[in-house]
């Protein structure tokens, strides 16, 4: 993360909670996070990692409390409207979409003209090396060709926020490096 | 899920008394005597059925494969429309196949509401034929024809249904393995 975007933007979190019925599992979250900053959550399974990066995106109920990224509040804002780019722990591509197809979605959702769109997904496939596999389908790629796939289909969009939910678990050492 | 509890034949009744009053503009004559009633009734009886495999193909959709487009920026109407429903047509599909298949060998809700021979289902046919020492013949070819549609129309849906959980099943929904955490787990990185 040595080169920051000229537009980058950080997020501030002020007093967080959410729970579920009776569960308490966010409570008083403070944080804020620098633009460019990679900031890591770190805690054992079942403390909230996910939840808060599922309320940063966006989904799940209406919290307490206030999400800012940059100086948008966006609390209360739809996923959609954020562009806060989330890559699921599960991947979570569409099984019947191609790999190109997956990848394009973002950028075809944001009304970007054809050819662009296709420069664009070239060029993230060959960040992720997946160039070569981009007419099959993610039933037919390995567990961390899907990742690789997922990354691409958020990165591509460039969003103002890139969420990883156990982003490189998948990954061998190399890639790791390489994706980082 | 009501229209399970009335028999076909209550319904057909019900359908005729409701409608023989009613007459249709164009074709000047009452809506119960017109072929259309019969297409009215097996869609509400089938609808049940037709629900049902539509919401168990809606649960089949994992949720995160929503979320994932709505973080890529589509509203929910458009994820429905690109993601759920072609997610969901195997499963729509089966059911589409199954609900034709069961209406055409239907009898109980049609034999109130047939007014032309020629406008009714197969199943009329059979029961009309069997009515005669003469008619035994074509009516049991009838029957086989019915048998040949409804084991026909089974053998589609559950094609279909399989090729799409194939499909699925290798597909982007496999959990990732919790990495075995040697001090934690890392949860995830925010950075623009």
């Amino acid at each position: 993360m040595s080169d920051i975007r000229p537009d980058a933007v950080g997020v501030t979190i002020e007093d967080l909670s959410l729970s579920f019925d009776t569960t308490e599992v966010l409570k008083g979250v403070n944080l804020s996070i620098e633009p460019g900053e990679f900031f890591t959550f770190l805690g054992p399974s079942g403390s909230g990692k996910s939840t808060l990066l599922r309320t940063i995106a966006g989904f799940g109920p209406i919290p307490g409390g206030r999400i800012k990224i940059g100086d948008d509040d966006v609390t209360r804002l739809p996923p959609w409207t954020r562009n806060v780019g989330m890559v699921f722990q599960s991947y979570a591509l569409w099984p019947h979409m191609t790999v190109r197809k997956n990848v394009a979605f973002g950028l075809e959702e944001r009304k970007t003209p054809a050819p662009e769109i296709r420069v664009r997904v070239d060029e993230a496939l060959t960040l992720v090396g997946l160039l070569d596999l981009s007419e099959r389908r993610p039933s037919q790629l390995s567990g961390g060709q899907q990742q690789r796939v997922a990354l691409a289909r958020t990165t591509v969009v460039e969003p103002r926020v890139l969420l990883l939910d156990e982003p490189l678990s998948n990954l061998d050492a190399n890639l790791r490096i390489q994706m980082r | 899920m009501g229209a399970v509890a009335a028999p076909g034949f209550v319904l057909g009744i019900g359908y005729l008394r409701t409608f023989v009053e009613y007459n249709v503009p164009i074709i000047d004559k009452p809506l119960a005597s017109w072929w259309v009633i019969i297409v009215i009734a097996l869609a509400i009886r089938r609808l049940p059925y037709a629900l049902r495999a539509c919401v168990a193909a809606l649960q089949q959709v994992n949720v995160m494969l929503e979320e994932a487009a709505e973080s890529l920026g589509a509203t929910k109407s458009r994820t429905v429309r690109r993601v759920v429903v072609p997610l969901m047509m195997g499963g729509i599909l089966a059911g589409f196949v199954t609900s034709f298949a069961t209406a055409s060998v239907e009898l109980s809700a049609t034999i109130m509401l047939v007014n032309a021979e020629s406008d009714a289902p197969l199943a009329y046919g059979i029961y009309e034929f069997m009515q005669s020492a003469a008619g035994r013949g074509p009516g049991a070819a009838l029957a086989i024809f019915s048998v040949l549609i409804v084991s026909l129309a089974t053998y589609i849906s559950h094609h279909v249904i399989a090729r799409t959980e194939k499909q699925r099943s290798a597909g982007g929904i496999i959990i990732a393995k919790e990495t075995p955490a040697r001090a934690g787990t890392t949860a995830g990185a925010a950075t623009p």
